[in-house]
């Protein structure tokens, strides 16, 4: 009797410990890292801010950004900026893929995280949650602070 | 009378040689200094492209942000610092003004940026950032800072001879539209002369150190 109850017991506990194995395996090694996540205070009256960082693909397989999206901000976008005929050009993508193993940096001048409309003004220290979507179905919920730029330090 | 002209002729010619050649020298390490002094004060090591000839800017009319008449007669009399751009600008112009923002601080540039020295953002987005916007916006990064703006062809009137270039996307579904601009400092001396261009990646370390060697080459000569 006291066999079976110790046997249950553990069955129960290994149940429980692989129910709960499955979230920690997802939110301690996604398939995309994010880093040195950078939201810059903008003034407030400004329409856009913008977000910079740097996405590592940990699997083994090429992941697929296909939206952004944070209830911080009407909309969230990827862009790129480049020089095009003398000019600073910015572009909206439809979509970033990253393959396995590589690291792509969204910085000034380059590609970045473009949040549009605030729905309220976020200043210094105010958190910024923005929500990655995989074309994969899966969803990666990253947060980082408005931080005050004194210079142009948010380079990389 | 012959014998006498050619003695004569005889003693002058050595002396009117020795005079050119003299004059010749000093007219040589005269013009060899003239070079020697005006290649030295050249600013070396620039990152800004410093214009061989400064260019004068012509009339232009526009508004500052408190929609006060912005024209020629407000470049002069002190260094202006020009950026253009829109205030939807998520990265370029943001970064520029930081920039401008961190020259402004510079300890070193700190007696001309008291008393000659303007930080101004342009706008060539008239549509969307009017003037009192336009205000909330540049003096977020510094309330001494200047944002300017007009009509279309008004702004043209000052791209153009600045050659700066702009243009606007089309519309997105949602109605937005982003600007593609030059992401060039114009740099004005207080005669209203364009001098110098600073190109991106803008820093303020760089743009200070030439904007001191830039003064003092057009203070000396």
């Amino acid at each position: 009797m006291i066999n079976k109850l110790i046997l249950s017991l553990c069955f129960t506990l290994l149940l429980f410990n692989s129910g709960y194995a499955e979230p920690i395996h997802k939110t301690g090694y996604p398939t995309l890292n994010f880093s040195k996540i950078v939201v810059p205070e903008a003034p407030p009256v400004a329409s856009v801010m913008v977000a910079y960082m740097d996405i590592a693909n940990m699997s083994n397989q090429k992941q697929t950004i296909s939206s952004v999206s944070s209830e911080q901000f009407k909309r969230v976008e990827i862009h790129s900026m480049s020089m095009k005929n003398d000019m600073m050009t910015m572009e909206r993508l439809t979509s970033l893929s990253i393959n396995p193993g590589q690291t792509i940096a969204l910085e000034s001048n380059g590609l970045h995280v473009m949040l549009i409309k605030p729905k309220k003004t976020l200043t210094k220290g105010d958190k910024v949650e923005l929500t990655f979507k995989l074309s994969s179905g899966e969803q990666i919920t990253v947060s980082s602070y408005v931080k005050l730029i004194n210079n142009n330090d948010h380079h990389h | 009378m012959t014998d006498n002209n050619q003695v004569t002729d005889r003693k002058i010619k050595p002396f009117l040689l020795l005079a050119i050649a003299a004059i010749s020298i000093l007219l040589g390490i005269w013009v060899s200094n003239f070079n020697i002094k005006t290649t030295a004060t050249v600013p070396k090591n620039l990152e800004a492209t410093l214009l061989e000839r400064s260019k004068p800017v012509t009339s232009f009319s526009l508004v500052d942000h408190d929609n006060n008449e912005f024209n020629l007669q407000s470049l002069k009399g002190n260094w202006s610092f020009l950026f253009f751009g829109f205030t939807n600008c998520p990265d370029v112009c943001p970064l520029a003004l930081q920039v401008m923002r961190s020259v402004w601080k510079t300890p070193a540039l700190q007696k001309s940026i008291a008393t000659n020295t303007k930080m101004i953002f342009v706008s060539v987005d008239p549509d969307r950032d009017k003037p009192e916007h336009l205000k909330s916006y540049v003096q977020y990064y510094n309330p001494e800072f200047i944002g300017v703006t007009g009509k279309q062809d008004q702004i043209d009137e000052l791209t153009s001879q600045l050659g700066i270039l702009y243009g606007f996307d089309d519309p997105n579904e949602n109605g937005d539209y982003n600007v593609s601009h030059s992401g060039q400092i114009i740099l004005i001396d207080p005669q209203a002369n364009m001098r110098a261009v600073f190109s991106p990646p803008l820093t303020p370390q760089s743009i200070s150190k030439d904007f001191i060697a830039i003064q003092k080459f057009v203070e000396d000569n």
